[in-house]
């Protein structure tokens, strides 16, 4: 067993200090400062100069980055300051599980999704809720009770709205604690797969040699670990339930602000859709009388049976349709 | 040392190396140029509201007398097929003598919200095909559909096939209830009538997020860290941004058609047990007896293998072709295998039939 001070380790603890400098000194010119703040550095210095897509790739880039950086210099921090190489799967995995920090949190991917749902202009529902208590401090007031009150007075329809707006909410906030409560078990269970994977390797005799394999065989746990909770049926059951249950908030509000932006005499998104609706009906009866249009141009000798009676007056104006329709077409 | 065996000499190679791609990593992007998609040019021979039906002009001679259109998914944007030289199925089925056209669908927008499935395969589809017919002279064309457009090229085949050659299905959902699809599995809890009555369109930012989510230790995070070992690479850089603008650049769907796609493809499973109406015609895929190829790929985790092959059978066919791809939903067109495999059979299944 090795141990800090002497063989192996010193030559860790020699050479670590370098490493670390010529990562972070590459991070930090990557960035144009400290990497460890990296997506507000390159966003302050580099925002919207480099092109929408380089933009957005760099950022999705310095996001991912950045947590396997932290991992690599808690890791290999570790290494090098530890009391001794972990001598199987097992120990390895404590000292893999130590340094792992933010990169092995399964954070609620639905939750940025919702958050973000429609680009910038859907943050106004987070800054919605942003000023509401939090939902378990509602339950400790006794607010849910309130909420089943019977509503009168002058602004009974106003307050019952809300009562439905706000029991939606702390719904849907139920909801929400039911799937990180399923993230979480699938951050768990990454990490048993780790282990497994672990085992599997030192029973198969094949090493990993390099920071890059031990992060690579992680993601394998972790996407793993990810699949099987994805897949459960108690999973599918939370899923439908928050998309649901947003959904129920999101329409609630949508009602609120369209009963604001009409006194106001806004187009609302009733007319809006409203509009749409008829807009597509016009458009499928104009495709199928042109379609009719078409066909009756390219029948043969159809007509023509019937056509010496009413020839003489109607030939000539009848070409102008037809020529329309023909010019149409090649456009 | 157990299964890791980390030497110092090695991690610092590695590490000294890292910091020295990311230390050149940020003059690269500076100096990328800003990514452009497209091999081939190309022309406009139909346009119906937001629909262009384009086809690719070709330095060769074309041999084969069927033309061949390709109907592309509604998710993403088609130029995946042409996406640059060395990376278009397009162009080498233009070289192998093919008349090439395909089907842009657009980006709906708010007044697109009711347009359905009816309007996309009974209208669009069923006209696109037409106007190719009638552009190239021919009653009879080869349609190729790709991911969600080989689905609705299913339905048009058994509602049309007085019009269609062959039909060559790529990477098609077939049985959108394998065990192993979990876009399938999120979607069936879900409450898609009031899903769209809320949000109308479904915005695409949604949509690439779910994918996202599918894999998202893979595709949030190690995609990103790989990025580190190309970032001193301007061309592998130029290939990669390309490929994010691809993935990112997403049309919104339309409200009403992607309400059916969910409830009757996803939740019902109509296309493969029976039951499915488009507009007012029921779609029987026993009604097809064209020749099919049908492609899939064997790590496919959108439209997983079993989602495919299920079409075996399913058809009257007496002419029904696998090929199996080795990679992914995205691969099978970009890959560099992508390019030696998938085009060549594909000119050879044609070459025979015609």
């Amino acid at each position: 067993m090795a141990k800090a001070g002497s063989g192996v380790f010193k030559d860790w603890e020699a050479l670590h200090q370098q490493w670390w400098n010529a990562v972070s000194e590459g991070a930090g010119k990557f960035v144009q400062g400290d990497w460890r703040d990296g997506t507000k550095a390159f966003g302050d210095l580099f925002g919207g100069k480099l092109g929408d897509g380089t933009d957005a790739a760099t950022e999705r880039f310095v996001s991912g980055t950045k947590q396997y950086l932290d991992w690599v210099e808690k890791f290999s921090g570790q290494l090098a300051h530890g009391a001794q190489f972990p001598k199987d799967a097992s120990g390895w995995m404590k000292l893999f599980q130590g340094a792992l920090g933010p990169m092995g949190e399964m954070k609620n991917p639905l939750h940025d999704l919702f958050a973000t749902m429609t680009g910038d202009g859907a943050r106004g529902f987070e800054q919605f809720f942003s000023g509401w208590p939090n939902p378990a401090d509602w339950a400790k007031g006794e607010v849910q009770g309130l909420l089943g009150l019977p509503a009168f007075g002058y602004n009974r329809e106003t307050q019952e709205r809300q009562q439905k707006l706000a029991a939606a909410w702390l719904q849907y906030q139920d909801a929400m604690g039911t799937y990180n409560r399923l993230m979480l078990e699938a951050s768990k269970g990454a990490l048993g797969k780790f282990e497994s994977l672990l085992a599997a390797r030192e029973e198969q005799g094949r090493k990993l040699e390099t920071l890059r394999e031990v992060y690579d065989l992680w993601v394998d746990a972790a996407e793993d670990g990810y699949a099987e909770v994805s897949l459960s049926p108690e999973f599918r059951a939370a899923y439908g339930d928050l998309v649901n249950k947003q959904m129920v908030v999101r329409k609630l509000v949508q009602t609120e602000v369209e009963r604001f932006t009409g006194q106001f005499g806004m187009p609302t998104r009733t007319e809006v859709d409203s509009t749409a609706r008829r807009m597509q009906e016009l458009r499928r009866e104009m495709r199928a009388l042109q379609e009719r249009l078409y066909a009756l141009e390219a029948a043969p000798s159809a007509p023509k049976a019937a056509k010496p009676a009413v020839a003489k007056s109607k030939s000539i104006p009848s070409k102008a349709p037809a020529k329309k329709a023909a010019a149409r077409r090649s456009r | 040392m157990g299964p890791i065996q980390l030497e110092p000499n090695k991690v610092a190679a590695e590490l000294s190396k890292l910091g020295e791609k990311l230390a050149k990593g940020m003059n690269v992007l500076k100096n990328v140029p800003d990514v452009h998609y497209g091999a081939s040019e190309k022309e406009a021979i139909y346009k119906e509201d937001k629909l262009v039906v384009y086809r690719f002009k070709s330095a060769h001679k074309v041999t084969h007398k069927t033309p061949l259109l390709i109907a592309y998914a509604l998710v993403n944007r088609p130029y995946m097929v042409d996406l640059q030289d060395d990376r278009s199925i397009v162009k080498s089925l233009l070289a192998a003598g093919h008349d090439v056209y395909l089907i842009d669908w657009g980006y709906p927008d708010p007044s697109d919200r009711y347009v359905t499935l009816d309007d996309y395969i009974n209208g669009y589809l069923r006209r696109s095909v037409k106007a190719v017919s009638k552009h190239t002279g021919v009653d009879k064309i080869n349609l190729l559909g790709i991911c969600q457009g080989g689905a609705f090229s299913l339905c048009y085949a058994s509602l049309y096939p007085e019009t269609l050659q062959n039909l060559i299905t790529m990477v098609t959902p077939v049985d959108f209830q394998t065990p192993d699809n979990m876009l399938s599995h999120w979607t069936q809890d879900m409450d898609v009538d009031l899903f769209i009555d809320t949000l109308g369109n479904v915005p695409a930012d949604l949509m690439n997020w779910c994918y996202l989510t599918l894999k998202p230790f893979r595709l949030l995070q190690q995609k990103y860290v790989g990025m580190t070992d190309i970032l001193d690479n301007p061309a592998e850089m130029e290939n990669f941004l390309r490929m994010e603008k691809w993935i990112f650049d997403s049309p919104d769907q339309a409200g009403e058609a992607f309400r059916q796609f969910i409830k009757d493809f996803y939740q019902g499973n109509k296309l493969l047990k029976g039951g499915l109406k488009i507009g007012d015609k029921a779609i029987d895929l026993k009604a097809i007896k064209l020749p099919i190829l049908n492609i899939y790929a064997e790590q496919d985790h959108l439209v997983p293998p079993n989602a495919s092959r299920a079409l075996k059978g399913a058809t009257s066919t007496k002419d029904y072709t696998e090929l199996s791809f080795k990679g992914g939903h995205i691969g099978i067109y970009v890959s560099g295998r992508a390019q030696r495999e998938v085009p060549p059979a594909i000119d050879q299944w044609l070459r025979k039939r015609g």
